[in-house]
């Protein structure tokens, strides 16, 4: 049996309908591919989430040499079952979570993000013009 | 040589807050305008990551805010329940104290009244009485003049000039006050009081329209309507008025 890869139309389409504004319906444990932001305790910081299909194509055939299994990224290390984070994931465009990435890194209060943040423990200056 | 442990002066007299916390709140918010100040040096916020940043400077502002107030309150707190305590205690003194004397003002008021009745009755008749004199007077002194008795003349001028003094005296506004018996306390009088009562608030108001305080008093009403639940400007507009409509950053 010949199994095709999907296209990243398919697996990307719930993503793109979501940021266009369609609202497309979420379902408990029917996971979609594509880039979010979520926060891990209330008050936290905003992390990082990429949703993406593992899979491994014959160059020759272009099919399929194993299942397609999908994969969550949380904070870039492996989420575990995505099916656990689903519900609480906020959808991001793709710039929005590579700045998100990158500003983690820059703002020492987004490192833990278990840690609740108080912005009234300290000043948020301008980053990049002093 | 002082001794560090040595009570220095006003040491027995602290100020009636916690120094030490007012002084991190101080340099907290130090830290905070500092900071500000490095914003508002900024010709404009042109981007999307400083317009996230700023909102959480504001948030930070806005949180170091409610921390210092609630500081502020909790240090307050003590201070405001010893005053809330002694108003207690001496509020139902002072209102017995207050009712008492309300009880015996109109007492004292009758009786200035009936004092004055009698002042003015006996002021009336002291004028009548001033007046006869000063006929009396004057008829002497012309038959006087007439008779060319030099006696006569010289009593029929004193007579005149009693009658004018005692005219004067009859003038004199009759004293209704009540002093201190002891001579210690407040001497008391009835006083007028002018109270007003509206009988046409349309004339009224064409008097008073220019005043600043009349227009205050309508813009916060007018403010109030429009800013409620509900209100539709185009169905049912409040008259005299435009209502325009302004971004704030809440």
């Amino acid at each position: 049996m010949i199994r095709q890869p999907s296209s990243l139309s398919q697996l990307y389409a719930w993503h793109r309908a979501a940021l266009a504004g369609e609202n497309p319906p979420r379902h408990d444990g029917l996971p979609e591919c594509g880039w979010f932001k979520r926060r891990l305790v209330k008050n936290g910081p905003w992390v990082p989430v990429r949703i993406y299909i593992e899979r491994e194509i014959d160059p020759a055939t272009g099919e399929l040499t194993c299942d397609e299994i999908m994969r969550i990224e949380v904070e870039g290390l492996d989420g575990g079952d995505p099916a656990n984070h689903w519900t609480y994931l906020t959808p991001i465009t793709r710039r929005e979570f590579d700045h998100l990435v990158d500003y983690r890194l820059r703002d020492s209060r987004m490192l833990d993000a278990r840690q609740r943040i108080d912005l009234s423990n300290a000043p948020t200056p301008p980053q990049g013009v002093l | 040589m002082l001794d560090a442990n040595e009570a220095g002066i006003g040491h027995n007299n602290p100020p009636p807050y916690d120094p030490e916390a007012l002084s991190e709140h101080k340099s907290k918010a130090d830290e905070f305008l500092a900071v500000t100040q490095q914003w508002l040096g900024l010709e404009k916020i042109e981007t999307e990551e400083h317009a996230a940043q700023v909102t959480d400077q504001l948030d930070g502002l806005r949180g170091l805010y409610k921390k210092v107030d609630g500081a502020r309150k909790a240090a307050k707190k003590p201070h405001d329940d010893a005053g809330k305590a002694v108003q207690a205690a001496y509020s139902p003194i002072l209102t017995k104290l207050q009712r008492a004397a309300d009880a015996l003002k109109p007492k004292l008021g009758a009786y200035v009244e009936a004092k004055a009745r009698r002042e003015a009755e006996a002021k009336r008749k002291a004028e009548d009485e001033a007046r006869r004199e000063a006929a009396a007077a004057e008829r002497a002194l012309r038959e006087a003049e007439a008779s060319g008795d030099i006696s006569a003349q010289v009593e029929a001028e004193e007579k005149a000039k009693a009658a004018e003094k005692a005219a004067k005296e009859a003038q004199k506004a009759p004293d209704t006050r009540v002093r201190s018996a002891s001579g210690a306390g407040r001497t008391m009088s009835m006083r007028t009081v002018k109270e007003v009562e509206v009988v046409n608030i349309n004339v009224l108001f064409l008097h008073y329209r220019d005043h600043p305080e009349v227009k205050a008093l309508l813009q916060r009403l007018a403010t109030a309507d429009v800013r409620a639940t509900g209100y539709d400007h185009a169905a049912d507009p409040v008259p005299g008025i435009t209502v325009t409509e302004r971004k704030v950053m809440a």
